[in-house]
């Protein structure tokens, strides 16, 4: 099989007619179809460039280069890859507006697209934007739902690099960025967020955002707090005293992990505290064992963390009962790179909550092969089916857990982002470097509201999870108005991860499911090995959305797969 | 002084050394050919019977004189008709100028009478073309044209005149043409050193030779490299006579129909040396499986060919000639007679299995091979052999032993049928010394055969000898092997060869009788003028050995 890659080749040739059609033919000959041609003329003594973008066998691509040089009017042949070249593009964007708040959207959305309105004319904007064929699809992806009346994309005109190390070749480009973080494509949630967001009437299944208010009493302590100026300077890096107290009792009471405060980390959310571990634990050459389908945002933190290495997935076997681990599996991906095994539990996407048996078989061969074990509890109270267990109350695996929880969704705070790290102190002290560096501390005035969220009246958890029980209660009734899908009862957190029972492209579907039926659902390929053919649906948001919302996502299945 | 384009045209041909034209005239170019009236003195201007016709003389004559071949025709089905002779010029890279008239410049692109897209059709098939609209461009371009077509790699090019710009006249001065030199690059030292040590380090090393040495006129540097490295030589088809073909470390021709030994060793040696050619599907079988064990090194002018079918470890994109003379000196004598007795090892085989069969005679009926081993002896291996396309092609490049180099002509690349009877007008005329004779097959002689009357209103002293089965004898010979005999529309009820010869007033014999062929041969030698003989040949002989499509060189197959 060949490989197809995106060439660019420019050709320098003289400026005289029949040239376009001797370098056309070549690629005609080989019926090769062009990507992109764009042709000007340059000062140097009245020379043509092509700048011609082909998708090939890049050694099909050098053969035909050869060729090219032998055509008489042909100077110089360059053939590169997207690495070695600046390169760009125009697409001119005319897109209906009916009125000033659709204006206003459109214009917000270009301001993040770094693109601009060119022309105005009645009911209609002309929007420019340079940047790569991605970006310019990426754009065009969001403005769609607002009509596109036309597009015109000018092809790729290309500069190669100069020689990097040479004094002078200095890219002036502020868009560029590192490799690893150049290589991280953008997530196709955040994707399906940004159009979602500009098109009106989408009912979101998609984010996880349960939809409950903080509780009074943590609004007033906070507030309390603010006005007491506790909160106007940095806190201890780790959190304050009384914080990292209360958690560890909380820790003791419910999860069974004995901690000393000290050995605990209060984070800006549960995203800070696992690049901090990340960060802190993990070299270019490491592996880290991923448990999937597991939450999309694990896997592009590992890759940032080992500068673009990629996870080892391991993924859980779907039964019909539920999402197994294989402990084999687990075992035979295992190298000598090995360092540490990653869980969610209980699992976003899948709302899996691990039983004991697997628990105690994950930190048996974490101890066989000394691994650390990374648990992502942020879920723990919303466990609707037996007991949540918190593997770092084993005490053979004490030692190697690293357990991270959170604030946000028990207790329906995600915007106040508190989440903690817990883990012997050898360990705390290494990922209190990286916390160090990327936050200082965590908001202070975070800290007081999660202070009283511990310290306060716990029946609000309670409330929060007959509430999800209800709403999943709705999720089985509407899903069960198909036979497109195969699925398991969540045990635990506020997702569901139905599986089509036909084979499909579960990204280009939940595009789908956006443009047409005006509801956005999280594709599971992101969700690494075992993900693919599903969709994530979030049962956080309110009763009659979610009902709205799966009707929509049922009848266009039903209609269509 | 002012001067129509016409005129330009002609001096512009006469500066560049041109003294033949092979043409046919016609409405658009009749302005030049009025020129031509005038300049009759100094430029031949050969009539042929098809325009086809005349680019293939132009190729004849380019293949022998070592420059480029000039042809000219008219707008429309003149230009049209050249487009076979073009296309065949492209693949066997022979520089020839293609002149055709076009309508006036105001004309073009309104479907005017006899206009067509000659650039346009003639693109893909040329190594440039260029349409003359003004008179003041002609010295320029046709100077131009000349250098294109002759430098790195030879090839056609195509110049279109409007009727305009042949008529206008211009300023014109002598001098205003630069015959440049095309510049040779340098030659890669260090690719030359890693060649040098590859070959003095090989066990079972290997030539293989192109037309790339004609072209370039290298016949003594390999001859050379080889005696000092004690190497085995092969050549391509259109190699042939490039290697004296009786010399000990000559081992044959490669390919589908080539010789036993060379395509089978093809795949034991250790180190190839491929000059000057580009390792077309007709020599190397399965590429997957070619040339497995060796190292090949590439010499060629065409960087476009340097790993384009074989990944080659060493590309030396460079004149054959000037790289044999940089390589010679690094190599160090020896000799690999035992290597070398592997090749004859397998040529005892095919003798024996082969060629003494096709040699022997069992009854009075005339195999092919019979009459080319046969004219070989009697020419001494002397004579220019120009060859047309099929079995006979393949016969007379087995079984003709040539001596001198450009001696054999033929349609390697495209495959041309009707080749050979205007090709050799085109060579004669560029070596009248030397004996031209066209072995052409029943099927291709009806494709060109009008060009006798050219022959014979040139009274060009050519040999024309026709192999008739009265089939069209390679399709044939693949319908019986591949097809299961289905003998699909390749059986040919031929008109009387002989009369139609005479009818073209050239001397005309025919010979059934295997008893009576040498009589019938010595006649035709000794003929001063035009001859014709036609030899009847054994109806389903067929060409072995042979690679069968798809197959590996070294799968060749004995019967």
């Amino acid at each position: 099989m060949n490989i197809q890659t995106l060439s660019t080749i420019i050709v320098l040739t003289e400026n005289k007619p029949g040239v376009l059609y001797r370098i056309a033919n070549l690629f005609l000959r080989r019926k090769i179809n062009i990507e992109s041609l764009t042709v000007s003329e340059i000062k140097a003594k009245a020379k043509s460039r092509f700048t011609i973008v082909v998708k090939e066998d890049p050694s099909l691509v050098r053969k035909i280069a050869n060729q090219l040089k032998r055509i008489v009017e042909v100077f110089e042949v360059h053939v590169h890859s997207d690495n070695e070249l600046f390169y760009k593009e125009i697409a001119l964007i005319k897109v209906g507006v009916k009125n000033a708040d659709m204006l206003k959207k459109i214009e917000d959305l270009l301001y993040q697209f770094q693109a601009n309105i060119v022309y105005h004319e009645g009911g209609a904007v002309t929007i420019q934007k340079t940047g790569s064929e991605q970006d310019i699809a990426f754009l065009q992806s969001v403005l769609e739902p607002f009509g596109i009346k036309e597009i015109v994309r000018s092809g790729r005109i290309a500069l190669e690099k100069g020689k990097p190390h040479r004094i002078g070749a200095v890219s002036r480009e502020l868009r560029h960025m590192s490799r690893t973080t150049e290589a991280i494509e953008i997530s196709s949630i955040k994707k399906l967020e940004l159009m979602a967001q500009a098109q009106k009437g989408t009912i979101p299944l998609a984010q996880g955002i349960p939809s409950f208010f903080t509780a009074e009493h943590i609004q007033k302590a906070a507030k309390r707090a603010i006005d007491t100026h506790i909160v106007d300077k940095y806190s201890k890096g780790q959190g304050i005293d009384e914080l990292r107290v209360a958690i560890s009792e909380k820790l003791k009471k419910e999860n069974g992990i004995y901690v000393t405060p000290d050995e605990i980390i209060v984070t800006h959310g549960g995203i800070e505290a696992l690049m901090a571990i990340f960060m802190s634990l993990l070299n270019v050459e490491d592996e880290i064992i991923v448990l999937t389908p597991d939450y999309a945002s694990h896997i592009t933190q590992i890759t940032i963390a080992t500068h673009g290495g990629k996870p080892i997935f391991v993924p859980l076997v779907e039964t019909k009962s539920g999402w197994k681990l294989d402990s084999t599996r687990l075992e035979q991906a295992i190298t000598p790179h090995t360092k540490a095994i990653l869980l969610c539990n209980p699992c976003n996407p899948t709302g899996k909550v691990y039983k004991k048996e697997e628990l105690k078989a994950i930190a048996r061969i974490a101890k066989k092969y000394n691994l650390y074990i990374i648990t992502d509890e942020m879920y723990e109270h919303f466990v609707y089916a037996g007991k949540h267990i918190s593997i770092g109350s084993f005490k053979e695996a004490a030692d190697r857990v690293i357990s991270v929880f959170g604030f946000s969704k028990s207790y329906a705070m995600t915007g106040w982002r508190i989440g903690y790290i817990a883990a012997k102190k050898q360990l705390i002290e290494h990922i209190m470097k990286i916390h160090d560096s990327l936050v200082t501390c965590p908001t202070v005035v975070s800290q007081y509201a999660a202070l009283a969220a511990l310290k306060g009246p716990q029946n609000v958890i309670e409330k929060y999870k007959q509430g999800f029980l209800k709403r999943r209660a709705i999720v089985i009734e509407e899903l069960a108005k198909t036979n497109k899908l195969s699925y398991t009862v969540p045990e635990g957190a506020y997702y569901i991860f139905p599986k089509f029972v036909k084979t499909v492209d579960d990204v280009a579907l939940a595009e789908k499911l956006l443009k047409k039926a005006d509801v956005a659902v999280v594709p599971g390929t992101p969700f690494g090995k075992g993900g693919e053919n599903h969709v994530r649906i979030s049962f956080g948001g309110d009763e009659d959305m979610l009902r709205e919302g799966l009707r929509r996502f049922v009848g266009y299945i039903n209609r269509n797969l | 002084m002012k001067l129509s384009g016409a005129e330009i045209l002609m001096r512009s041909l006469i500066a560049e050394g041109v003294e033949t034209i092979f043409g046919y005239p016609g409405g658009a170019i009749m302005p030049a050919y009025d020129a031509l009236y005038h300049y009759k003195n100094k430029l031949r201007h050969v009539l042929v019977r098809h325009e086809q016709g005349a680019a293939h003389a132009a190729e004849g004559y380019a293949r022998i004189a070592g420059k480029p071949g000039v042809c000219i025709a008219t707008s429309g089905p003149g230009a049209t008709n050249l487009v076979t002779g073009i296309a065949d010029a492209m693949m066997d890279s022979v520089p020839i100028v293609c002149i055709t008239g076009q309508v006036a410049a105001h004309l073009v692109g309104t479907d005017a009478f006899q206009e067509t897209d000659v650039i346009g059709i003639t693109t893909p098939i040329t190594k440039w073309s260029y349409q003359i609209t003004k008179p003041q461009e002609v010295a320029e371009i046709v100077n131009k044209a000349f250098n294109i077509a002759k430098s790195g790699r030879p090839g056609p090019v195509v110049i279109d005149i409007t009727k305009n710009a042949q008529i206008e006249q211009c300023d014109f001065f002598l001098g205003m043409q630069s015959p440049t030199t095309p510049k040779r690059a340098p030659i890669n030292k260090k690719l030359l050193k890693q060649a040098a040590d590859l070959l003095n380090n090989a066990k079972r090393p290997f030539i293989l030779v192109g037309h790339g040495v004609q072209v370039a006129n290298a016949e003594k540097e390999v001859l050379e490299l080889a005696l000092k490295g004690g190497f085995p030589v092969a050549t391509t088809i259109h190699g042939l006579s490039s290697f004296p073909s009786n010399h000990p470390l000559y081992v044959g021709l490669l390919g589908m129909h080539g010789r036993y030994g060379a395509n089978v060793l093809t795949n034991k040696a250790d180190v190839i040396l491929a000059i000057g050619m580009r390792f077309d599907d007709r020599v190397t079988g399965r590429v997957s499986d070619y040339a497995k064990d060796a190292n090949i090194i590439h010499i060629d002018i065409d960087e476009a060919e340097l790993g384009k079918i074989i990944d080659v470890l060493v590309a030396i994109r460079a004149d054959a000639k000037d790289a044999l003379m940089q390589l010679i000196p690094l190599i160090k004598k020896n000799n690999h007679a035992m290597w070398v007795k592997e090749f004859r090892h397998f040529d005892d085989i095919e003798y024996e299995k082969v060629t003494t069969k096709e040699l022997k005679s069992e009854s009075d009926k005339i195999k092919m091979a019979q009459v080319i081993h046969l004219l070989s002896d009697k020419t001494k291996g002397d004579a220019v052999i120009v060859a047309d396309v099929g079995q006979h092609q393949m016969i007379a490049a087995r079984y003709y032993d040539f001596q001198k180099p450009r001696s054999f002509i033929t349609s390697g690349g495209l495959g041309t049928m009707g080749y050979a009877l205007p090709a050799s007008i085109g060579a004669k005329i560029a070596n009248p010394r030397r004996e031209v004779i066209a072995v052409i097959g029943d099927g291709s002689f009806q494709m060109t055969l009008q060009e006798l009357a050219t022959i014979h209103q040139e009274e060009l002293p050519i040999k024309i000898m026709v192999l008739n089965n009265n089939f069209l004898g390679m399709v044939r010979q693949w319908q019986q092997l591949f097809f299961e005999k289905r003998y699909s529309f390749v059986d040919l009820v031929n008109p009387d060869f002989v009369q139609v010869a005479k009818g073209f007033f050239i001397d005309a014999h025919r010979v059934e009788k295997y008893s009576e062929l040498s009589d019938a041969l010595d006649k035709m030698l000794k003929a001063l003028g035009p001859y014709f003989l036609e030899v009847k040949v054994e109806k389903e002989g067929n060409v072995f050995p042979m690679v069968p499509s798809g197959a590996a060189c070294d799968e060749i197959v004995l019967e």
